[in-house]
């Protein structure tokens, strides 16, 4: 076991007083995190949402701070998409616009 | 009405069923006829046009458009109905829960005194345009912002809409009328399908 893979174990632990690791998106192969940043996403809830909903994005957000920080810019592969958010669950939101338009044109009737 | 009356007429419900297999024959014919429409046919940007975001925007664009706001004019009041919508929904807690939004969120959604000269000067200056961040802003009922780029960025790449670097750094969006013909076609059909008067297309 690579010392980062044993960190990933790490951040399994600290995240779990949060959530569970089966909680972790990203399929069979999770990303690893050292302690340094297993730390730093432990103190932040949204970081250790990231790393539950999100891993590898989390993980290419740490790499490309790491690279800024050392002031060298490196030729990473780009982060992989993020899916795409189906839209808002209400309903009342495509009504509500449509009312909005319809107000900004006048009122009752179209202009036209 | 009881919801034993619903069922009761036999001609009542054909006329129901009717309208409820034209609202799904609308939506299909609408993802349908756009992906036919784009000029990109990747897969990656044929499934955004398939969203509910893209229809939502079509929506919005058709909305523009059907309602003629045209003028600079049109455009502050539709800023302003925008404003007191959002207002109104940062003091009701329960619709903002339902609608899957956060009072800041809603905040930045907001015309201020910088946003809202940005939003008119660059509408008189090319009428229908829109900077990208104001764009989302008008959408953010119905989608996030992040939603708002990308979904922005397929529809260019369809050619559906125009997406031009400012000088100022801002992305500015024009619709190539596509999206709203589209959909002012597909609801024609549907209401003269509903009407008992469709048509081949």
């Amino acid at each position: 076991m690579t010392p980062r893979q044993a960190a990933g174990l790490l951040i399994a632990l600290a995240v779990s007083t949060t959530a569970a690791l089966a909680d972790v998106k990203g399929g069979p192969n999770p990303p690893t995190f050292t302690p340094e940043e297993t730390a730093l996403i432990k103190r932040d809830p949204r970081l250790v949402a990231a790393a539950q909903e999100h891993p590898w994005h989390l993980r290419c957000a740490l790499d490309a701070w790491d690279d800024i920080r050392r002031s060298a810019p490196g030729k990473r592969e780009p982060c992989p998409p993020l899916p795409p958010e189906p839209g808002r669950a209400s309903t009342e939101g495509p009504f509500d616009l449509l009312q909005i338009l319809r107000e900004a044109a006048g009122g009752g009737g179209t202009k036209r | 009405m009881s919801h034993e009356d619903v069922f009761a007429d036999r001609a009542q419900l054909v006329a129901d069923l009717n309208v409820i297999e034209t609202f799904r024959w609308y939506r299909m014919i609408f993802t349908e006829r756009l992906a036919a429409a784009s000029k990109s046919q990747d897969e990656d940007i044929l499934e955004m046009l398939r969203l509910e975001a893209t229809y939502q925007l079509a929506e919005f664009y058709y909305g523009l458009k059907a309602h003629g706001i045209e003028s600079e004019k049109d455009v502050e009041k539709l800023a302003d109905a925008h404003n007191d919508y959002i207002e109104g929904l940062t003091n009701d807690a329960a619709k903002m829960r339902r609608l899957g939004l956060s009072k800041d969120r809603l905040l930045d959604a907001m015309f201020t005194a910088d946003t809202r000269p940005r939003l008119v000067e660059i509408w008189r200056q090319q009428p229908g345009a829109i900077d990208q961040s104001n764009l989302a802003r008008l959408l953010t009922v119905v989608m996030s912002a992040e939603t708002c780029r990308r979904v922005v960025v397929a529809c260019a790449a369809a050619g559906f809409l125009e997406r031009k670097d400012t000088i100022y750094g801002a992305k500015l969006i024009v619709s190539t009328g596509v999206l709203e013909r589209t959909l002012g076609l597909c609801l024609r059909l549907s209401r003269h399908r509903i009407a008992g008067v469709s048509r081949d297309a």
